[in-house]
């Protein structure tokens, strides 16, 4: 795509985006004071807590930017190891371990439509409110695109790529590594993009339902404190890092799939 | 072409298990064929007759229920690097650009980088594709696919060559072009090749000898000698009497007619009764 090509696609997305802060800040006049923030306020307000470089009184000793931190720290832990296993196990049961595909895949089909907002609780009670129990929310709502997705892919692998290779006397290893591996791998990302939207959802709700720190546990802080502009802001400020991670991985996506038409 | 055989067949039977009954059902039984050293054999029969299971046996990438298969006197065991083969619908590999996906074999057999990259360069220019050794294969034409499955089952050199209805899913003209493409290829690289196919033009016009097969169970019913000149191009024998009295005999052999005399210039069929009677109906 040429470069006037893609600033116009930008140019045609941001508009409705401007055009509903514009309105948002010109409408506010009209709502009940105490209700809702403006654009500006929010920009002001996340602005001051972005840029603080001490921590405010009652806030965990921690910064808006320092909770961010710890936030971000127990995605990467959960979805990390949610990515490891749920590749894993899903590259096993779609191809070398057909017995066990009969017996895992339906329990952990029902281990997935488990309401995961609703297993926070329970892995407060297990694990304690803490770092291990944010980490298993984040790994357990996480595993199951991971695992899926590799799963459906791998079994979905065309079998004239398998004839190809094994014609040509290829054995196990260059067989899943050269062949199963990246023939899955649209199929992975899939399950990656899916497991980043989710492990956000995640974090902030088990932040919001216990913690000492985290953007969720901010967040809770200023609504308690009644600061409309940073409860709105913090809202927008978690959207926002959710994008940029999904464009990060995207970008890392159109690397690897190259050889796809229309990625 | 030296007269020592290259492929012995030997009374192949392979048969699957009827689908909800314990009957077996042959796609092959008997079949026997052998072919020499650098010579090029095309089997030709209806769609159904065992071809592809001949060949996936050939390959080894099914087993016999009976019989062997001997490659310069040896029994074969599994798939190896002597032997390659074009499957149908080309079956390259997506996520490799044209040189990886030539390079595949040579991978396999653990050629060094370097050399593996002056192989598949000497093949991209074979098969006419330079400048397109980068390219994926979703970026590439019918035909451009086809070359770049042909060079990947030549680079890493087998003696063998199988090749399993490799023009069907191209248009004529492309179709017509790589004919040719492949005589010419074969006969710089020697290889003993072995043809499936389904169009008896295609049969004759490549081949030293067309194997014709039956239906069910898939056996050799007779050799036909193609004794058309070499070096040849499908393209120009075509027209030629000699190459339409062999295709009339396949065809013969096809239908299950008794082998009879050409009755050039007999009565031909009316098509306007023809249609007329159905019209009647």
């Amino acid at each position: 795509m040429s470069a006037l090509k893609t600033l116009r696609k930008i140019l045609y997305a941001a508009i409705p985006i401007i055009a509903f802060f514009l309105f948002w800040q010109l409408g506010s006049r009209y709502i009940p004071r105490g209700v809702l923030s403006t654009p500006v306020k929010i920009a002001e307000g996340m602005w001051k807590e972005l840029t603080r470089s001490e921590p405010e009184r009652n806030m965990g000793g921690l910064t808006l930017l320092g909770h961010t931190g710890r936030s971000l720290w127990r995605i990467v832990k959960g979805f990390t190891l949610a990515g490891v296993v749920g590749i894993v196990f899903g590259f096993l049961l779609g191809t070398y371990f057909k017995p066990l595909e009969k017996l895992f895949v339906p329990f952990f089909q029902v281990c997935e439509k488990l309401n995961p907002f609703a297993i926070i609780p329970v892995f407060m009670i297990i694990f304690g409110i803490g770092e291990e129990e944010k980490v298993a929310i984040v790994f357990w709502a996480s595993i199951w695109p991971f695992l899926f997705n590799t799963y459906e892919g791998a079994k979905r692998i065309d079998n004239s790529f398998i004839r190809a290779a094994r014609s040509m006397g290829a054995g196990r290893g260059k067989l899943f590594a050269g062949v199963i591996v990246p023939a899955t791998l649209p199929y992975v990302f899939t399950g990656v993009k899916l497991a980043i939207r989710i492990s956000f959802f995640m974090i902030i709700a088990a932040e919001l339902a216990g913690a000492t720190s985290g953007i969720g546990w901010f967040y809770i802080q200023k609504k308690t404190a009644y600061k409309l502009a940073l409860v709105y802001g913090s809202i927008l400020f978690i959207t926002f890092l959710a994008i940029v991670f999904n464009a990060a991985f995207a970008r890392i996506e159109k690397h690897f799939l190259r050889w796809k038409e229309n990625v | 072409m030296s007269n020592a055989p290259k492929i012995e067949i030997r009374g192949i039977d392979r048969k699957f298990k009827k689908r909800g009954s314990n009957e077996d059902f042959y796609a092959l039984s008997g079949f026997s064929l052998t072919v020499r050293e650098g010579e090029f054999v095309t089997i030709v029969g209806p769609s159904g007759c065992g071809k592809s299971t001949l060949l996936d046996i050939l390959v080894g990438l099914a087993k016999a229920d009976g019989g062997e298969i001997l490659i310069d006197g040896k029994p074969i065991n599994g798939a190896a690097l002597d032997r390659g083969i074009v499957l149908q619908g080309y079956a390259l590999f997506p996520w490799r650009s044209v040189r990886r996906n030539i390079e595949f074999g040579l991978e396999i057999k653990r050629v060094p980088k370097k050399e593996r990259r002056d192989v598949s360069d000497r093949f991209i220019k074979l098969v006419g594709l330079e400048g397109f050794e980068n390219h994926y294969p979703y970026e590439l034409s019918g035909g451009m696919q086809q070359r770049v499955a042909i060079a990947r089952s030549l680079a890493y050199d087998p003696e063998v060559l199988f090749m399993d209805e490799p023009f069907a899913a191209v248009d004529a003209q492309t179709r017509e072009t790589m004919q040719d493409e492949l005589l010419s290829i074969w006969e710089k690289t020697g290889k003993t090749v072995i043809f499936v196919t389904h169009s008896i033009e295609e049969a004759v016009g490549l081949a030293d000898r067309v194997a014709v097969v039956s239906k069910s169970p898939g056996r050799i019913k007779e050799v036909v000698e193609v004794d058309l000149p070499r070096p040849r191009r499908v393209s120009q024998v075509r027209d030629t009497t000699d190459f339409n009295i062999i295709t009339h005999r396949v065809w013969e052999l096809l239908q299950d007619k008794d082998p009879a005399p050409l009755n050039i210039g007999g009565p031909a069929v009316d098509i306007s009764e023809a249609i007329l009677d159905d019209a009647a109906i």
